[in-house]
């Protein structure tokens, strides 16, 4: 199984970044990839491994290719160094945790870090994928490490190893009690060779994981000792804030920067040339005011007389300054009505595909069958912006023959390779660092702020920092992806599912930032697939799926596409379960049951769905809610649930408002990811994940007109206040299967368990986000 | 512009600075006095990343021009601490685990500090008042609350 992998597909899509691991040179990683410091540096004892290295093993036959080191020095300091990223959700800590626990390590004599890419290693967070991908083989280094150390230490002690044991940073003989510091045992360590096949700890042994530690940059942040990447100076830095084209590949004209000039502070204004999108990471016209410090730079720029072409020949219909959501809706509504909706002449082009699992007869057979209930439903999902409370940023330091980048981000290695197309330099002369990020929730995948700070770094031969205001974020960064879906289920007489059919028009993701990665066959896999993966018994499926085109940027959005069909499917089934006159619960334990697997491919990576675990967590969730507890009038609840490697039911309770319409009072969760590494950090992104889902639920979308998103900040793109908080109360089945990851998963279900309280409570299917409510 | 020349009283000690006297104090301490601790959200007063105390009030130092602070109390998240000793609330969020990416976290703080050191037992709706400026889009609200409630404790009982 290659979870990761499925994972990096889905956000990386079919991108063939320089540094996937196959290009490791792999006589330096022979044995195990032990790599050992010799008289020139000082002694430590490293042990490489890969998270996620399902397909670089199946590449890389020679060996290892490590994106990740655990390495101990002399002093005993535990340094774990991989490729993720921390931006809250807790994955370096759960990696750290991993290693140590198998290490025998002592907790406080661990660090993490985040590595610097070399060109050599695939570098992403995403996709939940991080702890599941880091399990195996982060145990296996930390067995490897103690097991050299046991046997480096037993030599010490004059004993057999057989008599010897490690426990907290120490090997132990058995029936001495004499015992030697595992800093003490470094060096000799280092000189043994890596065992291949290290026990493990057997499941009950296991002693930091399933433990609530606190993060590991938990003081840091309490003390504001933090650094994100906002946050560096560098010496001899300036700052940049950038006027941007308005509109998608609008260019710039002209510009008049003498009153910009004349502001106290200002060093410089220079033009920034983007690029046209769609492309890799697409980068707008724009005239930078370089200054002192953050205020001159905003005051500067105030000053500034651009002057844009909106309509250049590059421009495609529909692009530019004629996009608009009111259009896209449009769009979406003819494309599903029409089927095609062709219409060259209006420059609607739709591409269409489908997948189906049954037939094409067999369908039509499930709908023109006598005695059956159709249910017939239209859902909608806006535009949301990630609006991460950082926003963005980055230093970028251009010398004659040396890039040093600081960037707070998540897909390094496509970065690193852009930085490199950029400059020409060879790998070891393209130094990119990542700070903590201030949150991404997708956003950060794409570090088109890093590009502006090297073009802007690159006029003026000094360090320059890019800052984006949160204007600039909400109207030049990335949105969710929007989509309709129809949806058409067909129940039979025996209250079994027979048929759905459910046809999905959006905007690609991957069109928009890989153009040319969807395959001949048309099929966008990422943008059908949550359709496709729907577990519940039911003969014939059929998906489809519209592309519609307009320069309105759309990027995985606490993954995207996941929380839309999720919304729908399960919608659907309540309002099937009303058709059917049977309670949503057990209409939905009726089709998953008897447990069976049911495997599903993404871009050719599988994923198996036991649906006997999915039918479990709804039970869970059910009876922690108190499913068939009377409620009080005007009360509803409402189910829904998820498989992303991880299974999650949630129940949403809403009560009647004293001012009318209702409101989400509280909301349940069980969840199945497996061995939860670290309890409260898997709280936490479930109780992260209600927040995100219900702020898209309950406030504002975002709009374009004229090109222009008219959103500007949190005024009128408003979040989830404290004050508006329901009840979170989470379970997590008792589980010794291996973790499964959390950054995600608990945000899908969110947006159908409020619709269907809300039809619960008021007869009324919200099927159009945001949700009114009843207000 | 008018030009400002004024000392200012930062966590308790004098700095001299010289500007712009329309430029927010939040600049003002990120990119001149180096106290990046205060982050930068909105720039609107909209999310309260940017919370300060003057002269003990909770203030979004994004929209307060320095002009205004001249001669008054300025505690930023580095000042919250004695030392060494933590301050009640940070305790408390340490005890709770309440940050997640952290970056709003230093504003949650000083706000939860102003109520508490107005408020020694302060209800839920005034911490709802209190705390509904500062936005938190990793969703640690729950958590936030239990700790304002936890630091008032550890005030009420002396250093728990």
């Amino acid at each position: 199984m290659s979870a990761p992998g499925r994972s990096q597909a889905l956000i990386a899509g079919a991108r063939s970044m320089e540094g996937r691991p196959a290009s490791l040179p792999a006589d330096t990683l022979s044995r195990r990839a032990l790599l050992r410091a010799g008289a020139a540096g000082p002694v430590a004892l490293v042990v490489g491994f890969c998270i996620g290295d399902a397909d670089a093993q199946a590449t890389v036959p020679a060996g290892l290719s490590p994106n990740a080191l655990l390495h101990i020095d002399t002093t005993g300091t535990v340094e774990v160094r991989t490729t993720q990223t921390e931006m809250g959700q807790g994955t370096l800590t759960g990696i750290a945790m991993i290693v140590a626990d198998e290490l025998d390590a002592e907790w406080a004599r661990v660090r993490v870090v985040t590595i610097r890419p070399d060109g050599r290693r695939f570098m992403i967070t995403g996709g939940s994928g991080s702890i599941s991908g880091a399990w195996d083989p982060a145990r296996q280094a930390g067995a490897q490490a103690r097991t050299m150390l046991l046997e480096a230490g037993a030599a010490a002690l004059g004993a057999a190893a057989a008599d010897c044991r490690t426990e907290r940073h120490t090997v132990v003989h058995g029936a001495s009690g004499r015992r030697v510091d595992y800093k003490d045992l470094v060096a000799a360590a280092a000189r043994l060779p890596v065992p291949d096949k290290p026990a493990l700890k057997a499941d009950s042994a296991l002693g930091l994981v399933g433990r609530p530690l606190p993060a590991k940059n938990l003081h840091a942040i309490v003390r504001a000792e933090e650094r994100y990447g906002i946050d560096l100076r560098v010496p001899g830095m300036l700052v940049a804030v950038i006027e941007r084209s308005p509109v998608v590949n609008g260019r710039l004209a002209s510009f008049d920067a003498r009153e910009a000039r004349k502001v106290p502070g200002v060093v410089d204004v220079v033009a920034v040339r983007g690029n046209l999108f769609p492309t890799t990471i697409y980068v707008r016209d724009g005239v930078a005011v370089v200054a002192r410090n953050t205020w001159a730079a905003l005051e500067g720029r105030k000053a500034l007389r651009v002057q844009w072409n909106e309509s250049n020949s590059e421009r495609p219909a529909r692009g530019g300054a004629t996009a608009s959501t009111t259009k896209l809706v449009q769009d979406f509504e003819r494309v599903l009505a029409d089927g095609f909706g062709e219409d060259g002449r209006n420059g609607l082009h739709a591409r269409v595909a489908a997948t189906r699992r049954g037939t094409e007869a067999g369908m039509k057979q499930a709908f023109d069958a006598p005695g059956t209930k159709t249910v017939d439903l239209t859902f909608e999902v806006p535009l949301f912006a990630h609006a991460p409370m950082e926003p963005m940023n980055a230093i970028a330091h251009w010398q004659p023959d040396r890039l040093e980048v600081w960037a707070p981000c998540h897909f390094q290695s496509g970065l690193f390779a852009m930085l490199r197309h950029l400059t020409g330099l060879p790998a070891e002369k393209v130094v990119l660092h990542t700070p903590t990020l201030g949150g991404s929730f997708g956003r950060r995948l794409e570090a088109d702020y890093a590009i502006e700070a090297v073009l802007v770094s690159r006029e003026l031969r000094r360090p320059v920092q890019v800052v984006w205001t949160r204007e600039d974020d909400l109207r030049h960064g990335f949105f969710g992806p929007p989509t309709r879906h129809r949806v058409r289920a067909v129940v039979g007489g025996d209250g079994r599912l027979a048929a759905v059919d459910h046809a999905v028009a959006a905007l690609s993701v991957r069109l928009q930032t890989e153009p040319g990665s969807v395959p001949a066959n048309g099929l966008d896999e990422t943008i059908t697939y949550d359709a496709v993966k729907f577990p519940y018994a039911v003969d014939q499926v059929h998906v489809s799926h519209r592309i519609v085109e307009q320069t309105i940027r759309v990027l995985w959005w606490r993954r995207g596409f996941t929380p839309n069909h999720t919304f729908a499917n399960e919608v659907l089934l309540d309002a099937c379960a009303h058709a059917a006159g049977a309670d949503p619960l057990a209409f939905r334990q009726r089709l998953l049951l008897p447990p069976r697997t049911v495997e599903y491919t993404l871009d050719g990576y599988p994923e198996k769905v036991d649906t006997g675990r999915l039918a479990q967590v709804q039970r869970l969730a059910c009876e922690a809610a108190g499913w068939s507890r009377p409620l009080p009038k005007g009360a509803g609840r409402g189910l829904a649930s998820t498989v992303t490697e991880t299974y999650c039911a949630q129940v949403v309770e809403v009560v009647p408002r004293p001012a009318g319409g209702v409101r989400v009072a509280r909301v349940v969760s069980a969840v199945d990811c497996g061995r939860v590494v670290n309890p409260q950090l898997a709280r936490a992104q479930i109780e992260g994940c209600i927040v995100y889902a219900l702020t898209a639920a309950l406030k504002k979308a975002i709009t374009v007109e004229n090109g222009r998103v008219q959103q500007a900040g949190f005024d009128d793109y408003p979040l989830l206040r404290i004050d508006e908080m329901p009840v979170i109360e989470t379970v997590f089945v008792p589980s010794s299967a291996s973790p499964t990851g959390l950054g995600e998963p608990a945000s899908h279900p969110t947006w159908a368990a409020v619709s269907n309280a809300v039809f619960a409570a008021t007869g009324r299917r919200e099927t159009k986000l945001p949700f009114t409510l009843g207000a | 512009m008018a030009r400002l020349r004024t000392r200012l009283t930062i966590n308790g000690k004098p700095r001299d600075w010289s500007g712009d006297a329309a430029q927010p104090l939040l600049w003002v301490l990120r990119d001149d006095l180096q106290l990046t601790g205060t982050k930068y959200g909105c720039g609107t007063g909209a999310c309260g990343a940017c919370t300060v105390h003057v002269d003990g009030e909770a203030v979004r130092s994004c929209v307060t021009p320095v002009a205004g602070v001249a001669g008054r109390r300025i505690v930023t998240i580095e000042g919250l601490a004695q030392g060494d000793r933590l301050h009640a609330v940070q305790q408390a969020w340490i005890e709770h685990d309440v940050p997640q990416c952290g970056y709003c976290q230093s504003g949650q703080m000083m706000s939860a500090a102003a109520l508490i050191a107005r408020q020694p037992r302060p209800s839920e709706t005034q911490i709802d008042d209190a705390m509904r400026g500062n936005l938190c889009r990793c969703g640690t609200y729950e958590r936030i609350r239990r700790a304002v409630h936890r630091a008032a404790e550890i005030v009420a009982g002396g250093r728990a």
